[in-house]
């Protein structure tokens, strides 16, 4: 076995050739819609006022939606992505109109079906007979004979992108990807690979997520992994001893743009993305024991170095970093300890750049996480400081964090783990000069 | 109480995401209205469960078929005059100038007006009660509703 | 459309391939099968199908869902019968290539990108999750992503060990089309050095039979389920269900060499487009489909002339055979007794988000066996499919280039080209 350390300094990845324009958010999170909602919520919970946490309330899709026909085929989790999916075309100012269709195209982490979504599939097996736990196959033949036509629709896990794509004809690249919590990162990582590789000069990139269901959660807590849901929905405040996640619903996301397609509609650059990496644990998936016994910082030390160093950069220029501070322990003293270590041995000192999280304020969005905190971490560069309520403490940190940036720290990190597996690393440059 | 018209409206309009003013009589259910194959599944499921009727698939081409000769009705797809002839005189809610020459079988779909559903609906409920109606504005409440 | 593509990217060659199918439980066996039409088509034995309107398909046997290797107890759980399948054909394809073995091999560098279907949710199962109603919690509810798609490439990770990323690929029945594309372009672009990439799927369960029966794109033939499965043929009405798995080991050329692996032939191109036109509807100029093989074609840098093989996605559906022959016969102007095309889900069913891998494995043999694989089923060619549809048997052709389709509910199309490799 080879030391972390020969690991972490093997240069075996190919620099990173260029940078892509981030031109537009679309968010949708149980505070509301658009990331001022996200900072309201968060003024108000600095205040000590509840927050709305999980669940989106009252949202109105049929107004964001250009194309409501979209609602009777798919299943809700679909119907957050394409509200997040449109905010973003009007955000970002992309539509049919400066596009060229070819060479535009969705990049999608997908929620995975929820089991209790559909309706019709509800509706015949409540007319069921279950003998024994054994359902009458031949009667559920007969029952589901009448059911609608669309039914199977309601479960693909790609309505998003096809509708968004027909939305503004974006007929290029594409792709959809499932990954849970790292699923955003990894439709941000094709996207920037489609891009570089001279495929698609525009993308819409995000997630949509929506695993509030009992099943659901029931797994969660039968695999300790959650949840510490609050049933009435307001912020529970912090509960540092309780070990699981707590699945907000929500979706995300942006829209990336080769530096000369956002040169040429005269797009208004918010930020700048000049890296994305993906890697695994060899854990297995949902198995939150085997990563704490698991050599996987090795994995994520490596990631996160590499990086870095392929764009020769260090670790005293980040001014911002975000985890996934979910709520599993496992997964959140893993990716604290790598950058802890990372810091040391880069001799920066961590309680320097804030560590922000959106899972404290009104839980994890899981699938869509990945692309609000690209949003935050930009609205923090622009204001030059952290609202408390997104501000995660440094393990034994002996002051009190830093809330604002260092001006000369124009980089911002974002490490994720997912309950599956995956790692992802995202590297921002948020210079605004 | 709703006419068989009003309910078909309102089915179509749900069905189509549409207003139910544009459902109209003469609309046509791709061109004026948008709908895609899905849709026109969705609205036969529809009718089917409102009113507790059977509109089987290919219906309207298997009537209009009939007993015309092998080619007569269509060849490689494409409908041939008589064909073409039937099916006129099986749709008179459809304009005439929309049966042009070279129409193809897959493509009937393309000629549903909503009077077309109208029509296929009050047939099959004439079959079903054996009481004559016209598609005007009788008044009829579907048993399953 | 002008050629974007960047020229310098790294050659991609295919070192390992494995395949389990309702005609072989290995690539050879069902390579075989290929070539003698071996059709494996028979009333649906995994749940009671008497009541829907399509009760066969093409099923794997039992002793296929044996796991070839030891699952650890803790993920075995997770595994559905897609995953299994798929696990079985990830094995055979990483004996070939020797991973398990060769240390030389930098795990970091290596990833995993498998092409998935919906997720398969058992009836009774299901029903006693929704009702709720003698719910073994520990043992139903601690598994419950067994549903969810996206275990299997994390599992398969872990079995290897290797930390370079597991993609999950969904655009339906274009997903493992797309898996592999992916793959090739990881590889080729720089961010892998090997990826184990494919798809695996089963969608012959209650739920899932029943919504495609429901929306109409399954064949009715319950008459003579043999010939149901008739791509390109004038009374072709609907597809049937097959499922079943097919891996491959995707290597940069020079890693192959260095490490002494067999190479089995190359990937050269890969297109993939939205038709960004309707759910279930091909668009009816062949939008995407076209643009999806000209893209591939662009990216391996060959004139269509060059390709001697295509396995199509002919689904057996009116609509997708007839859109896809017009694609065919516009990327593929002056190809007209250059390039066979052929479907094979006539032998192998529809194997959904599994049928773009299987069949690229498919093309794959063709063109390292310089065989093109028979039309089966074909009686009566459909006139509005314009191709020159391969022979009913199996031919001998001299060709480079073969290429795979796939196109997915939701507008996804995607092309693959792989290309004969001479030492």
């Amino acid at each position: 076995m080879r030391s972390e350390h020969e690991i972490i300094n093997e240069t075996k990845f190919p620099k990173s050739r260029c940078t892509y324009a981030v031109t537009g958010f679309g968010i949708l999170t149980p505070c509301g819609l658009g990331l001022d909602s996200i900072l309201n919520a968060a003024a108000d919970f600095d205040k000590g006022n509840g927050i709305e946490r999980h669940k989106i309330l009252n949202f109105n899709a049929g107004t964001l939606l250009s194309d409501r026909k979209v609602m009777k085929v798919v299943a809700h989790r679909d119907v957050l992505g394409l509200a997040a999916f449109e905010t973003c075309l009007k955000n970002s100012g992309i539509n049919k109109e400066n596009i060229v269709p070819e060479r535009t195209g969705m990049f999608v982490g997908a929620a995975p079906s929820s089991i209790l979504d559909n309706v019709n599939y509800n509706e015949a097996v409540d007319t069921l007979d279950i003998e024994n736990g054994i359902v009458d196959e031949e009667r559920f033949g007969e029952v589901f004979a009448s059911a609608a036509p669309t039914t199977l629709l309601n479960g693909l896990p790609n309505n998003v992108l096809c509708y968004g794509s027909k939305t503004i004809d974006a007929r290029g690249p594409n792709s959809n990807y499932t990954a849970m919590e790292t699923s955003s990162h990894l439709a941000v990582y094709g996207a920037v690979r489609s891009i570089k590789r001279g495929r698609n000069d525009c993308v819409i990139a995000g997630g949509y997520s929506s695993h509030l269901d009992q099943v659901f959660l029931g797994f969660l807590e039968r695999r300790g992994l959650g949840p510490r849901m609050v049933q009435n929905s307001q912020a529970p405040g912090e509960d540092r001893d309780f070990n699981g996640t707590d699945p907000a619903e929500g979706s995300a996301f942006m829209a990336i743009e080769s530096p000369e397609h956002a040169k040429k509609r005269g797009a208004n650059v918010l930020c700048q993305l000049v890296d994305v990496q993906i890697g695994n644990n060899v854990c297995g998936p949902f198995d939150s024991e085997a990563i704490e016994k698991n050599t996987s910082i090795e994995v994520l030390s490596a990631l996160i170095v590499s990086t870095l160093t392929r764009n020769n950069l260090s670790f005293d220029q980040l001014g911002l970093i975000s985890l996934s501070s979910s709520g599993i322990e496992s997964i959140d003293r893993l990716e604290q300890r790598a950058i802890v270590s990372l810091a040391l041995g880069s001799k920066v000192d961590i309680s320097e750049i804030p560590n922000i999280s959106i899972s404290r304020l009104m839980g994890n969005l899981m699938e869509a996480s990945g692309i609000v905190e690209i949003a935050l971490m930009h609205h923090c560069y622009q204001k030059g400081s952290v609202p408390v309520a997104c501000l995660i403490p440094w393990p034994n940190s002996s002051s009190v964090d830093r809330q604002t940036i260092k001006s000369d720290r124009r980089y911002g990190l974002i490490v994720r783990t997912s309950m599956s597996g995956e790692h992802s690393c995202v590297l921002v440059d948020f210079n605004r000069g | 109480m709703s006419t068989t018209f009003e309910k078909i409206q309102e089915i179509v309009s749900e069905a189509l995401y549409c207003d139910i003013e544009q459902v109209k009589r003469d609309a046509n259910l791709m061109n004026d209205l948008g709908a895609e194959s899905i849709d026109f599944l969705d609205i036969v499921f529809r009718l089917e469960k409102t009113f507790a009727i059977k509109l089987p698939k290919g219906d309207i081409e298997t009537k209009a078929r009939g007993d015309l000769a092998e080619g007569e009705f269509e060849v490689h797809g494409v409908l041939q005059e008589k064909g073409l002839a039937r099916l006129k005189s099986m749709m008179p809610e459809v304009p005439e100038d929309r049966f042009k020459a070279g129409l193809k079988v897959k493509e009937i779909a393309s000629l549903f007006t909503v009077a077309t559903f109208e029509r296929m609906v009050l047939e099959r409920l004439n079959q079903a009660t054996g009481v004559l109606q016209t598609p005007s504005s009788e008044a009829f409440t579907p048993a399953t509703v | 459309m002008k050629n974007h593509l960047l020229t310098d990217r790294r050659r991609v060659v295919i070192t390992g391939v494995g395949a389990v199918t309702p005609i072989g439980n290995s690539m050879a066996e069902t390579w075989n099968g290929i070539i003698e039409s071996r059709k494996n088509v028979r009333p649906i034995s995994i749940f009671d199908a008497s009541k829907f309107s399509c009760n066969f398909a093409y099923q794997v046997e039992d002793y296929q869902l044996e796991l070839r290797q030891n699952v650890p107890t803790g993920q075995l759980p997770f595994m559905n019968r897609a995953a299994r399948l798929g696990w079985n054909a990830a094995d055979e394809a990483l004996v070939q290539a020797n991973i398990f073995k060769d240390s030389s091999i930098n795990l970091s560098r290596m990833a995993t990108c498998i092409g998935v279907g919906m997720g398969a949710a058992d009836l009774n199962w299901y029903a006693k999750i929704y009702r709720q109603d003698k719910l073994d919690q520990d043992g139903d509810l601690q598994y419950y992503p067994k549903h969810f798609p996206s275990t299997l490439a994390p599992i398969l990770s872990a079995k290897i060990g290797c930390t370079g990323g597991n993609f999950t690929v969904h655009t339906a029945c274009a997903s493992s089309g797309q898996a592999i594309g992916e793959a090739f372009e990881m590889i080729a672009c720089g961010d892998a050095d090997i990826i184990l990439t494919g798809g695996a799927d089963s969608m012959i369960n209650a739920f899932q039979v029943a919504g495609f029966c429901l929306l109409g794109a399954l064949s009715s033939r319950k008459s003579d389920p043999e010939t149901a499965s008739r791509p390109f043929d004038r009374d072709r009405e609907g597809f049937v269900l097959g499922e079943g798995a097919c891996m491959f080991i995707f290597e940069e050329y020079e890693h192959a060499v260095r490490r002494g692996a067999k190479i089995l032939g190359e990937v050269c191109g890969y297109g993939v487009t939205e038709s960004a036109y309707r759910i279930t509807d091909l668009h009816p100029e062949g939008r995407g489909t076209i643009e999806a093989m000209q893209m591939a074609l662009d990216d391996a840098g060959i004139e269509s002339h060059q390709v001697g093989y295509i396995n199509a996605h002919g689904t057996s559906t009116q609509l997708n055979d007839r859109i896809e022959s017009l694609a065919i016969s516009k990327v593929f102007p002056s190809s007209k007794g250059k390039t066979l095309v052929s479907s094979t889900k006539s032998m192998t069913g529809h194997l959904i988000s599994a049928a773009g891998a299987l069949e690229f494995g498919i093309a794959l043999m063709s063109v390292k066996n310089q065989v093109v694989p028979p039309s089966v089923n074909l009686f009566n060619i459909d006139p509005n499919c314009n191709i020159e549809l391969a022979p009913s048997t199996a031919t001998d052709l001299t060709f480079d280039y073969a290429m795979s389709n796939s196109i997915g509910f939701g507008g996804s199309n995607t092309s693959v080209i792989v290309r004969r490799y001479i030492p």
